[in-house]
């Protein structure tokens, strides 16, 4: 199951396997698919997970880079694409982590500050909490996850999504309580703290 | 409680509703104990998803940034935002200091040597980038392509750079002889890593006489801060 591209995509019907073999051999268009399919939601995981944007931005440049530069070495027997995608925003975003609080014990200017910088273990404990949720959403029919991508990171409203994808409201409505019902059915699977859990 | 209604608490919990929605919605469920729960409950898996995946977008630009990482092509300024509007300001030498016992003697060896440079060829000019006291571990290397064409271009290497205070950022400024100690900003960026390889285009023809990284606030006035993370000096 992927992610929603939200810009209609010419390998839209391409599995994720099938787009990073084609990234090891060096397309860049087949790069750019899999940022549209999971770059959002890979985004919403890094935020969540740092509490920073522009630390979120700068890890997921560097997941993608590391895609790039690594997608000849994944193996589609051993995990599915978007597992081997939030392994390396996990990895990044603990490195990022450590590094800044490295760099934050040395001297700077008494106006300035860095703030309270949480350590690798708590923002692993963050990463692996979003990655759950990631993996429940990556696990939604497309047209579910394509109507909750639009509401929850773009901002849209329910007219403007039927407008988008040319759909009666009534099905933009239907498809937003069944991708929330269907959340609430995958909780256990995936550990999620909804009432279901509690 | 029928589908609509049940449609309308999904909306609810997510914040879509519209003002007649959110009406309706509030009188159903103070009537209706299912309703009631039924909004609990979609409640609670929107705030399980808030909980792991933060409701943002990243910038429209990151992946022309990722694709500038990847590809070798025309060297083009590797940074989140661009350079200052008003980039003529007066330098602060903060970090000359340094170069005066370090950097210089540095920059006078490394002046010599000719080293290959990814297909660019050799630099015209290249100079040590030495760390100001307050950040004294970064160290690196300036270099100068074709500084006196059209199109000229600085590269910055960057080692044991520290990442910015929060709400801050770098900026990168040369001074040109011609220019009356005025300098000029060719780019900003916030490192990714500590050690950062950085190109920008030099804004015209020039005998440029040095480098300088100043640590600006996000947000705050085109003028240089005064204070310098670093800097580079091509004079021997």
């Amino acid at each position: 199951m992927a992610f929603p591209a939200i810009v209609p995509s010419v390998t839209a019907h391409v599995d994720d396997a099938e787009l990073v073999r084609r990234i090891a051999a060096g397309d860049t268009e087949a790069l750019r698919d899999l940022y549209d399919r999971f770059g959002t939601i890979l985004f919403g995981l890094a935020y969540r997970t740092l509490g920073d944007r522009q630390l979120a931005e700068d890890c997921i440049q560097e997941v993608f880079v590391t895609v790039w530069r690594n997608a000849a070495r994944y193996d589609s027997s051993r995990a599915l694409v978007t597992t081997w995608l939030f392994t390396i925003v996990r990895n990044k975003a603990v490195d990022a982590v450590r590094w800044q609080s490295r760099r934050g014990a040395e001297p700077l200017p008494e106006d300035w500050s860095f703030g309270e910088s949480p350590d690798s273990a708590d923002i692993a404990a963050a990463a692996e909490n979003g990655e759950r949720v990631a993996a429940a959403l990556a696990e939604l029919p497309k047209p579910q996850l394509e109507v909750l991508s639009l509401t929850y990171f773009e901002g849209l409203t329910n007219a403007e999504i039927a407008e988008r994808l040319d759909v009666p409201l009534g099905t933009v409505k239907g498809r937003l309580r069944l991708a929330l019902e269907r959340l609430r059915a995958l909780a256990p699977k995936y550990a999620l703290e909804t009432e279901a859990q509690q | 409680m029928n589908d609509a209604d049940r449609d309308l608490l999904a909306g609810e919990a997510l914040g879509v509703l519209t003002r007649d929605e959110e009406k309706h919605v509030a009188e159903l469920v103070a009537k209706d104990d299912g309703a009631a729960n039924e909004l609990r409950r979609h409640r609670a898996t929107v705030a399980a998803l808030e909980a792991g995946v933060a409701r943002e977008q990243p910038s429209a630009d990151l992946f022309d940034r990722i694709l500038a990482e990847i590809q070798p092509g025309p060297p083009e300024p590797v940074v989140a935002r661009p350079a200052a509007a008003s980039p003529r300001r007066r330098w602060s030498w903060s970090w000359a200091p340094r170069l005066a016992t370090a950097g210089f003697a540095a920059a006078a060896i490394v002046l010599g040597l000719a080293v290959f440079t990814g297909g660019r060829g050799d630099p015209d000019l290249r100079a040590a980038v030495a760390g100001t006291t307050q950040f004294a571990g970064v160290s690196g290397e300036a270099s100068l392509y074709e500084p006196g064409g059209s199109e000229g271009e600085l590269v910055l290497e960057l080692e044991n750079v520290p990442p910015p205070p929060a709400g801050h950022h770098y900026e990168v400024w040369v001074l040109r002889s011609e220019g009356n100690g005025a300098m000029e900003a060719v780019g900003s960026f916030t490192p990714g890593s500590e050690d950062t390889r950085l190109e920008f285009r030099l804004p015209g023809a020039g005998d440029y006489r040095a480098v300088d990284v100043s640590v600006e606030p996000d947000g705050g006035p085109a003028e240089h801060s005064t204070v310098s993370l670093a800097g580079a000096s091509f004079e021997s």
